[in-house]
């Protein structure tokens, strides 16, 4: 593994930097050739140019200092958005300054206020789901005349846990999967549209319709109480040795049966890791372990 | 997508300035292209109209073309022509990201090429202006195609345009160090020439009679002549070329040159020779110019011949450029007398005038200088100076009969009275100035100097004689700050124009021997200097700190409010909250004013008017 060094500076020459090169150069070749010191000013000024935009975006760069706060649910071979906060320590504004992991994953800032910061969103790829160390990004500029690009190699060093990719599933690879890998429960929940399970009181939100007139009291309401007859309880088996593939589906229906309500809860090698339960806890909860299995001993 | 017009104006800028700084040296005919520059513009930004890209390459081809026709008569001036007419092209079409990048690449090659003809610090203004539009150009073009927009925001623009000319302003001063440090070559390749309207004309071969008065009607400066030693002359004769024959109005050399004395080595080193710094201003001339008698000129990459007469010719009269020379010059007169030079004949048609004066002085029995002087004295009594004579072919009558002339005629009848009398005689045309500059301790030499004066041959010497009444001299209006612009382009011609090899040499030299012979009480002044430097930039920075930390105009009021409250005899410990304040005050209106107050200093929805009137209203309540 090669030695992460802080701030390497590289810069690269762009199209019209190369013209700018060209120019100067055959202006050095006129200048010298015909002692116009006319020429040799305007020179003098190119060469300024040249060198003051090349410290200019030096400065630029210097002065800012990154940090990465990744989001709590970052996924495999999707399109993640990392916010990134940079700040200026300089004494001028910076224009300009790029943030970027590759080509495809760049945030901009259009301009940094001297001492001040500015947060973006950094679309982010993780190849594989675990435990993945975000060590650096770059951070760049082709500021001030688009000349040349002057990026510096900036370590981050954060490590961020990543969940297997998910993708969007159809009822029927769900129903499938349920019927060869998983299994669900009698268990019953709360619904609108089953049989009448009882009263509770009123609360803000249920519907007017379900109101029952004939028990008011003084001080509240009550509503009738009705089985969800879509409601499923499932619990999802995968093995410990599951392929990456099996692991993204099972995932992937966790996470769609989580999204539409349904309590889940998730079996490796037939025993239960997590009872079925709902929510964004659970969803974590669910991701976490698939995230890590096969990488946990 | 079309680009904002606010963009595009600030594009246009280097432009503008760059076809301006190519134009100024290149008038008349640059009028034309600018007025072109000027309804291009309008179409563009005013009327928002364009013209069809492949219309504009076909006219674009069409110029080149044409331009190609006159690229061997005078290849710089078409080039210069065909940029100005591609810009103009450029702009009657529709601009995208890249068409306005070409219009600042254009707006270089204008400047550029605006660098062969200038010759006048001028072009210092312009380039100023050039690197501060320009570089906000550039700066605007790299933010909008880096963000995808064709806007920019107020907030980004006002940045930018800080950054610009922060950015400019270094950019001009690092380009000073650029220059001086750039290496020169002591051999020059390919030498441009200079092309502009404003060339002065110096003598020729010929001197009509009437010629130098037209001189005398303009101010043009031709040369600045610096004297190297101490001793300064109030005025300065400037020699520049001796004339022997007279026939039909005209002044003539003849012969053209033969070299009566040689270029010698001693010149250089004689005791009593004076050296002269001479700068000339772009100039046709047969001649080189120097003070009384030049023994010798020093001046490089220019082929000179000494001619009979004291003078230093050209082969050919030459258009020079900006240039700078040395003479070395010496107080006694010239001792050559050549045979083949005729210094005697008189024409028929001027001896009855002769003769009238020559009857009126009674000058039969006395000594060449006698007559000389005698004719001198007569001229001064009863003649003057003027410029509006207007002469023709009997202009020595008119000028006997209205007592008045230039120094043509005075010269002119001197010379053929001397002759009449058998002593050689001959006009010698140049400058007489006594336009001495204090700021650069030089004499200037403008056209309205020209003077031509007579000099005789006697006991083997050829003895000068001004027999011309003295000028009326004029009031010049601000002659200070004249005289200060004028030695502004003195330093330019000397130290930017004529700045080379040797003097780079010479600069770097100094450098080093002043760190060579540096004694500890220069060290000490220089770390005084220094330390005072460092200590004024400090004050600077803390006082541009304390001012950019300047208490918000709510913590004002607030501290206002907290001086009524304790005159109310209300004591408030450091760090009580302005809840535990408005408990301590208990009145309404200090609570609305303390409401107002963190709204005012801790939102972005401050109402200053609103927070006066809360505070106006406390006062009032506990008045």
């Amino acid at each position: 593994m090669s030695k992460v060094r802080p701030f390497v500076s590289r810069v690269k020459l762009k199209k019209w930097g190369r013209y700018y090169a060209v120019l100067t150069l055959l202006l050095g070749f006129a200048a010298v050739s015909s002692g116009n010191n006319l020429l040799y000013f305007f020179l003098g000024a190119l060469l300024s140019i040249m060198a003051l935009s090349g410290f200019a975006s030096y400065l630029s760069l210097k002065n800012l200092r990154m940090t990465i706060i990744p989001p709590e649910e970052l996924y495999a071979r999707n399109l993640n958005f990392v916010k990134v906060k940079v700040t200026n320590r300089g004494p001028f504004p910076v224009f300009l300054i790029y943030v970027k992991k590759s080509e495809e994953e760049k945030t901009l800032f259009d301009i940094i206020p001297a001492k001040g910061e500015r947060e973006g969103l950094l679309p982010y790829y993780f190849d594989k789901r675990g435990y993945v160390s975000v060590d650096s990004a770059f951070i760049g500029t082709s500021f001030p005349f688009s000349f040349t690009i002057r990026e510096m190699f900036y370590p981050l060093n954060v490590k961020v846990l990543v969940f297997p990719h998910i993708f969007k599933i159809s009822a029927f690879e769900r129903a499938n999967f349920a019927k060869n890998s998983g299994h669900g429960t009698d268990s019953k929940k709360e619904g609108s549209t089953g049989d009448f399970m009882g009263l509770r009181e009123y609360t803000n939100g249920d519907s007017v319709s379900r109101i029952y007139w004939k028990k008011i009291s003084e001080k509240s309401l009550f509503v009738k109480r009705f089985y969800d007859e879509d409601f499923q309880e499932l619990t999802l088996e995968i093995p410990s040795d599951a392929s990456e593939k099996e692991i993204e589906q099972v995932a992937s229906i966790a996470v769609s049966l989580l999204a539409e309500g349904h309590s889940v809860g998730l079996a490796i090698d037939g025993r239960v890791t997590l009872t079925p339960g709902s929510g964004i806890k659970q969803k974590v909860n669910i991701l976490k372990k698939l995230a890590l299995l096969g990488y946990e001993d | 997508m079309k680009i904002d017009k606010r963009i595009r104006v600030i594009v246009y800028f280097p432009l503008f300035v760059g076809m301006l700084s190519l134009a100024h040296n290149l008038y008349p005919v640059s009028l034309l292209f600018l007025a072109l520059l000027a309804i291009s513009t309008y179409f563009d930004l005013v009327l928002e109209k364009n013209i069809s890209g492949t219309a504009l390459t076909v006219i674009g081809i069409l110029g080149a073309i044409l331009s190609i026709l006159f690229i061997v008569r005078m290849p710089f001036e078409a080039i210069a022509y065909l940029i100005m007419f591609l810009s103009i092209i450029k702009m009657l079409g529709h601009k995208s990201m890249r068409d306005l990048k070409q219009i600042i690449a254009l707006s270089f090659f204008n400047f550029l090429n605006s660098a062969i003809f200038h010759y006048s610090f001028v072009f210092i203004i312009y380039l100023i202006f050039y690197i501060l539009t320009a570089t906000l150009a550039l700066l605007v073009i790299t933010y909008i195609e880096e963000r995808k927009e064709n806007t920019l925001k107020p907030e980004i623009a006002k940045n930018l345009s800080l950054f610009g000319v922060r950015f400019g302003i270094i950019t001009i001063i690092l380009s000073l160090f650029f220059f001086v440090i750039l290496p020169r070559s002591p051999y020059v390749l390919m030498r441009t020439q200079i092309y502009s309207t404003s060339v002065r004309e110096g003598f020729d071969n010929e001197l009509e009679i009437g010629e130098v008065e037209d001189m005398n009607a303009r101010a043009q400066i031709l040369l600045r002549i610096k004297p190297e030693m101490k001793a300064k002359e109030d005025i300065l004769y400037v020699r520049g070329i001796v004339y022997n024959k007279y026939e039909g109005n005209t002044w003539v050399r003849e012969p053209e040159d033969i070299g009566g004395w040689k270029l010698s080595e001693e010149g250089r080193t004689h005791r009593n020779l004076k050296p002269y710094t001479i700068s000339m201003e772009p100039m046709r001339t047969k001649v080189f110019y120097a003070p009384n008698y030049p023994e010798n000129i020093d001046v490089r990459r220019v082929a000179l011949s000494p001619s009979w007469g004291k003078i230093f010719m050209l082969k050919d009269p030459l258009t020079l450029r900006k240039m700078q020379y040395k003479a070395f010059s010496s107080p006694d007169p010239d001792t050559e007398i050549n045979a083949a030079v005729d210094y005697m004949s008189i024409p028929e048609e001027l001896v009855p005038s002769i003769d009238v004066i020559t009857t009126a002085l009674n000058l039969k029995a006395l000594s060449p200088p006698e007559i000389a002087a005698e004719l001198r004295a007569y001229f001064y009594r009863n003649y003057s100076y003027s410029i509006d004579a207007s002469p023709d072919s009997n202009w020595l009558i008119t000028f006997l009969q209205k007592k008045q002339g230039h120094c043509e005629y005075f010269a002119t009848l001197t010379a053929m009275i001397l002759r009449n009398f058998g002593v050689p005689s001959r006009i010698v045309a140049g400058f007489l100035t006594d336009e001495w500059n204090n700021f650069g301790e030089y004499f200037t030499v403008r056209t309205k100097h020209a003077h031509t004066w007579v000099e005789y041959y006697y006991e083997g010497k050829w003895v000068s004689i001004d027999p011309t009444p003295p000028r009326a001299k004029g009031q010049q209006f601000l002659a200070n700050l004249q005289a200060y612009v004028d030695y502004l382009s003195y330093l330019w011609t000397t130290r930017v124009l004529e700045f080379s090899f040797t003097e780079q040499i010479r600069i770097f030299s100094n450098i080093r021997n002043f760190f060579r012979n540096l004694t500890v009480k220069d060290l000490v002044t220089i770390v005084t200097y220094a330390i005072i430097l460092l200590g004024l930039v400090a004050t600077g920075i803390l006082i541009k700190r304390k001012i950019s930390k300047r208490e918000h105009i709510a913590t004002r009021y607030f501290r206002n409010f907290q001086k009524a409250i304790k005159r109310q005899g209300i004591k408030v410990d450091p760090g009580t909250t302005t809840y535990e304040i408005s408990q301590i005050v208990n009145s309404e209106e200090a609570k609305e004013f303390l409401q107002e107050y963190l709204q005012c200093r801790f939102s972005n929805n401050c109402n200053i008017d609103k927070l006066k009137r809360k505070f106006l209203a406390f006062k009032k309540s506990i008045s």
